[in-house]
């Protein structure tokens, strides 16, 4: 019965992009540029925003580890950063999404700025690759399946996602989002109702180490532990979103196209709430456990109490998987797509070159999850090494005031390259970060948030005397 | 969809890019990865949904009215297939063990030379004389080795039981991914070749 309703969860999905296809086909001239027709932007958002990798992994972990002061900040920083990304677009005065994609510089060279769009499509590529290993994991542990069946059922679910997106780019995303959305929201009642009745409150009221970021100084419930811990969170929500071009087009459709006046834009802060709300239930349900016990999975294993319960849960994580992997699968081809536009043959139509690309981005998904899953014991190393190019993207994007007045030094690529190699040096040295899941990978967030400032500071000095 | 696979055959071969295109990314890509998954040539584990013909999973325990103790021996699930196998016991066993079998007794009879166990293994010829229906073999007394089949050595770990949910979660994504790549390749062309005739877009 499990599998049957996962079944027609995806055959639904392909058959609405199927009947809406028909009645819009992609124009092979701008298979992409597509902003009027997109249904509620901010529906698609809720479920982008849920992924495996970043809510159910890192932000979960957060919440227990560093208590709600951490998680507040986390959800403040993403409605900056969706506030931030307004601006930035209504600023840009751009008429399509394509235009306002295809006139951001992140640098002044083209060949840096080149530097820059590859990094941010390798980081939405690892994410996607990311989610696809998390899920695989997810199926393992948490819902008992077999390690060669979850590869199957992984592998098989995003190329559902890639299917439908290559064949209706966002206005399939969109589509698929909103019925996505549903589920999610299934999922959050089922969850909010049984973590309700479940009265182990413990995570909530008392966090496993609330000063793991500032390193332990005896007061760990002092204020200024709690601070400090909500100012990172604010600055890892606000570099998510920032970094994210997916939420990017969704903040550029809600601000310009749909609803009268900031409406939609209020919609869009709101679901992009509701994932955080989500949390908070999700962690009443977490068995006791220690900071050396945890693992990223535990909070799934009620799920095996019902039925209802494991296919509430288990359409509400494939739906969240499907949302964010056909998001960053279509935000790198987007890119990718533009970058091509130079070396498009005369007379070719940009429809050979999005089919190509998208068939080559998804290859290099399935790889990089492939090995991840064969190679490593942690299916979270990915995302943990994407805080790093994150933090580079997000310090530079804020830096450069949303890509509109480019970097001008010229060793910005070899910064970049030095500071990728380091970062990963440093993760692995932390204790079994290759073989597990382990919340030591948490402490990388306040040396990412130095690679943040770093990132921003040179950016904003090589832009003064330049700004418009 | 015949016509579309005529139609892109002809463009292919007078080398039309959008064709060679179209064939990579809505063909090649979603058949390498479908055919990847089902086909079990990855040398870390077989990722194919398809259950091998044998199961083998150990007993650890045995409980008995006031007694709880450790027992060894295993289970074996016999789909009927024409693969012959052989189960070596994992040490050898002073006599041939216990063996309690889901078949009746003529049937037993029946397959005598097909159907044997001494104190190295248990050796089945398949398929059956007479037998259809799966076979389940209980073995009191020796852990179980590796499998051999003709011309290879299958791991015990890999014949483990698996559950349904297991399967069936897999089982339906592959379908539907299948689904979905006849969906979309009956769909993908033509509603780009749509617009090409018409001249819009």
């Amino acid at each position: 019965m499990l599998g049957l309703a996962v079944g027609l969860l995806l055959i639904v999905s392909l058959l609405i992009v199927n009947v809406w296809i028909r009645t819009a086909p992609l124009n092979p001239n701008a298979p992409l540029n597509v902003d009027q027709s997109l249904p509620l932007p901010w529906a698609g958002q809720a479920s982008s925003v849920c992924s495996l990798t970043a809510l159910f992994g890192a932000y979960f972990g957060i919440l227990v580890i560093l208590g709600i002061p951490a998680l507040l900040g986390l959800a403040a920083g993403g409605a900056a950063g969706l506030v931030y990304l307004r601006s930035v677009v209504i600023n840009s005065k751009a008429s399509t999404f394509d235009q306002f994609l295809s006139t951001r510089r992140f640098a002044l060279s083209p060949q840096h700025n080149d530097v820059y769009i590859l990094l941010m499509v390798a980081t939405q590529l690892g994410f996607a690759a990311s989610e696809l290993s998390i899920l695989h994991d997810l199926a393992v542990h948490a819902f008992s399946m077999a390690p060669k069946h979850a590869t199957v059922f992984a592998v098989a679910t995003a190329l559902i996602s890639y299917l439908y997106c290559l064949v209706g780019g966002y206005g399939a995303l969109f589509r698929t989002d909103i019925i996505q959305f549903c589920f999610l929201l299934i999922m959050c009642v089922t969850i909010f109702v049984a973590g309700s009745t479940a009265a182990n409150s413990s995570h909530l009221l008392h966090p496993l180490a609330v000063a793991y970021w500032t390193f332990g100084d005896g007061a760990t419930n002092a204020p200024r532990t709690h601070v400090v811990n909500c100012l990172f969170g604010f600055l890892i929500g606000a570099c998510y979103m920032v970094t994210n071009p997916d939420t990017w087009k969704r903040v550029f459709v809600s601000s310009l196209f749909k609803g009268s006046g900031s409406r939609s834009f209020r919609l869009l802060l709101f679901a992009g709430a509701v994932p955080f709300i989500l949390l908070i239930p999700s962690a009443l349900l977490l068995p006791k456990s220690t900071l050396s016990t945890i693992g990223p999975f535990d909070v799934f294993l009620f799920a095996s109490r019902s039925r209802f319960l494991l296919m509430a849960v288990t359409l509400g994580m494939v739906s969240t998987f499907l949302s964010s992997t056909s998001g960053s699968l279509i935000s790198a081809v987007h890119l990718l797509v533009i970058r091509s536009r130079s070396h498009r043959v005369a007379g070719q139509r940009e429809i050979a070159n999005y089919h190509y690309i998208f068939g080559m981005c998804f290859i290099v998904i399935v790889a990089g999850a492939l090995v991840d899953i064969a190679g490593l014991g942690n299916s979270y190393f990915i995302a943990a090494y994407l805080l790093g190019p994150y933090a580079i993207l997000g310090g530079t994007i804020i830096g450069s005031q949303g890509m509109s007045v480019p970097v001008r030094t010229k060793h910005f690529p070899w910064l970049i390259l030095a500071t990728l190699v380091a970062w990963f040096v440093y993760l692995v040295q932390l204790k079994d970060v290759l073989e597990q899941a382990t919340p030591e990978l948490l402490k990388a967030f306040p040396p990412g948030m130095m690679i943040f400032a770093l990132f921003f500071l040179y950016s904003r000095i090589s832009g003064w005397g330049h700004d418009d | 969809m015949i016509d579309v696979i005529i139609k892109w055959a002809d463009s292919l071969l007078a080398k039309d890019a959008e064709a060679r295109s179209w064939f990579l990314s809505f063909v090649m890509v979603p058949g390498a990865i479908i055919g990847y998954l089902i086909s079990g040539l990855t040398p870390v584990s077989p990722f194919s949904v398809f259950e091998d013909s044998i199961s083998v999973t150990p007993i650890l325990m045995e409980v008995r009215p006031g007694i709880v103790e450790r027992r060894d021996g295993f289970v074996v699930i016999l789909d009927s297939n024409d693969a012959s196998l052989s189960l070596p016991w994992s040490t050898k066993q002073n006599l041939p063990p216990n063996l309690l079998m889901s078949i009746d007794l003529p049937t037993y009879n029946g397959n005598l030379g097909w159907l044997s166990t001494d104190r190295n293994g248990l050796r089945i010829r398949q398929p059956l004389l007479g037998q259809e229906d799966p076979v389940v073999i209980v073995a009191i007394g020796p852990r179980a080795g590796d499998v051999l089949i003709p011309g290879k050595r299958l791991p015990l770990k890999t014949l483990g039981l698996t559950s349904r949910k297991s399967v069936s979660l897999a089982l339906w994504a592959t379908i539907s991914s299948m689904f979905g790549i006849g969906l979309t390749i009956g769909i993908g062309r033509a509603s780009v070749s749509k617009i090409s005739e018409n001249g819009t877009g």
